[in-house]
């Protein structure tokens, strides 16, 4: 379904991500882990086509078709999603504003609004998110629990099929996590789709039933392998990794 | 009781809707909320009394215009003043405030979407000798669509050291990371760049009757 070969991409001059591989088949959830700062959501973010990010080298394709010529709009209708780290507010435009126009926009025609009201009351109800919410500025005075899922909520009414998870589980209470995980598992169940995930603990990889665990660091992917990798990655952290990435540090200096 | 005196008709309402008006004086005594909308503004002078309450939500778009606004407050009163406005040509606002008692607080709110216009805004924020325990707060925030150009020029002449006042201007295009954010969501770069700039004409309108006049006069 997504198929990413020997990306490099920079931001400011710096090189983030450098001979990047991923391979990701429909309906799989894989799951990338590494240190702070190394890239794991600069990956998301070229991947949803952010901009201030530059690629230098390399291909994303998706279903066949060549991601890195579509501009972000194109890659939201064709089913691409973000959950961002930490989502951002847009003041004054609120859930129900814009995501009856998104989907005006991918279905060339009006949304019912009976439908649209009676879906988002639903979605709601399923996060344990007030009626309220519907009609509040999207993340606007938001705590950081809310935030994500309240983008679950967008996702759940835009209905994506390769969504991006970055760090959906910060900043969620043990009650949140376990309903943001049974949403999502309920959400998989319901439509085909894949994801990606990014976090730092094996727990949430485990109640997603996470396939496949890769490891970053250079810019790359420097191992992959099941829930094991996850579990020794909390138990010894990165250090077995970090030596390759002073290694490469100099590299990309040269 | 509420004595509200707009251009010498007198209301008790506490939520006042002026819409395609001329208004050139009100006078508040108590608590109220004053919604404005495409009305005519020239010279405008506001008063509040001791002991009052006063907010102001003030929206209009703006072809060619000239206003000048002044706003006095006595003692132990708060005057929130909201202005919103879209520009197409040129608008220059001159806002003067000042406090003529103490313990009182005036904060101006400013958000102006330049469509290819120019706007000129002045503030003169005054707190004279012995207006002691004053609080003033002026925001300023400009978005520039189309190059448009914006002049703001923020005065504050304060002659008493217990006063707080701050001032902040801010001028800047459609936010990058907020047009990524609507177009990951599937919205076109126009339709992404018009609900940013309608939101964010909304966003200071604390009066839910009046954001959605707005809305239908945005859209
Ligand atoms: N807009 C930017 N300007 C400058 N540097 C940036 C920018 N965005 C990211 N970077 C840099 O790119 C590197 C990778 O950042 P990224 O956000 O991808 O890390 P991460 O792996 O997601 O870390 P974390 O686990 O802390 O979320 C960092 O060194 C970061 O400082
Ligand atoms: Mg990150």
């Amino acid at each position: 379904m997504l198929k990413i070969s020997n990306l490099s991409v920079q931001i400011d001059k710096k090189k983030v991500l450098n001979g990047f591989n991923l391979n990701i088949s429909l309906g799989e959830v894989h799951a990338i882990m590494g240190p702070n700062g190394i890239g794991k959501s600069t990956i998301c973010k070229v991947i949803m086509g952010d901009s201030n990010y530059i690629v230098s080298s390399g291909t994303i394709i998706y279903n066949g078709e060549d991601l890195l010529k579509m501009d972000v709009t194109t890659r939201a209708k064709k089913g691409i999603f973000l959950l961002n780290q930490t989502p951002i507010e847009i003041p004054g435009v609120s859930n129900a504003e814009m995501l009856r126009m998104a989907l005006s926009e991918k279905e060339g025609k009006l949304v019912s609004i009976f439908d649209f009201n009676k879906k988002m009351e639903e979605t709601c109800q399923k996060l344990n998110l007030p009626k309220s919410f519907i009609h509040r500025g999207i993340n606007e005075g938001m705590s950081g629990g809310e935030r994500k899922k309240n983008e679950l909520l967008h996702m759940w009414m835009l209905e994506p099929k390769f969504i991006i998870l970055d760090e959906v589980d910060s900043g969620l209470d043990v009650d949140s996590l376990k309903i943001v995980c049974d949403n999502i598992n309920e959400y998989r169940k319901t439509h085909k789709c894949s994801i990606l995930l990014v976090s730092h603990h094996a727990n949430i990889l485990k109640m997603l039933d996470v396939s496949d665990v890769h490891i970053m660091a250079n810019g790359k992917i420097v191992k992959s392998g099941d829930l094991s990798l996850a579990l020794e990655i909390e138990n010894n952290g990165y250090s077995a990794y970090s030596k390759a990435n002073e290694v490469s540090e100099v590299l990309i200096n040269e | 009781m509420n004595k509200i005196n707009i251009d010498n008709i007198m209301y008790t309402d506490e939520i006042i809707l002026l819409e395609n008006k001329s208004i050139r004086k009100i006078k508040v005594s108590g608590k109220c909320q004053i919604d404005i909308i495409n009305s005519k503004v020239n010279e405008l002078i506001i008063e509040a009394d001791d002991n009052s309450s006063l907010l102001i939500n003030y929206f209009n778009i703006i072809n060619k215009q000239y206003s000048k606004i002044d706003i006095k407050v006595k003692n132990k009163s708060s005057v929130i003043f909201n202005h919103s406005f879209k520009v197409l040509d040129k608008y220059n606002l001159d806002i003067k405030t000042d406090f003529l008692g103490k313990e009182s607080s005036i904060t101006v709110n400013l958000s102006g979407l330049n469509d290819g216009a120019k706007t000129i805004v002045d503030v003169k924020g005054y707190v004279k000798k012995n207006k002691n325990n004053n609080v003033l707060d002026e925001n300023m925030r400009f978005i520039n669509i189309n190059n448009g150009t914006v002049m703001s020029n923020p005065n504050m002449y304060i002659d008493t050291s217990l006063v707080i006042a701050n001032h902040n201007t801010a001028i800047g295009g459609v936010s990058s990371n907020e047009l990524f954010y609507l177009m990951s969501k599937g919205l076109s770069k126009e339709e992404s760049v018009k609900l940013i700039c309608n939101g964010f004409l909304i966003n200071k309108i604390l009066s839910d009757e009046l954001r959605i006049k707005v809305k239908e006069v945005l859209n």
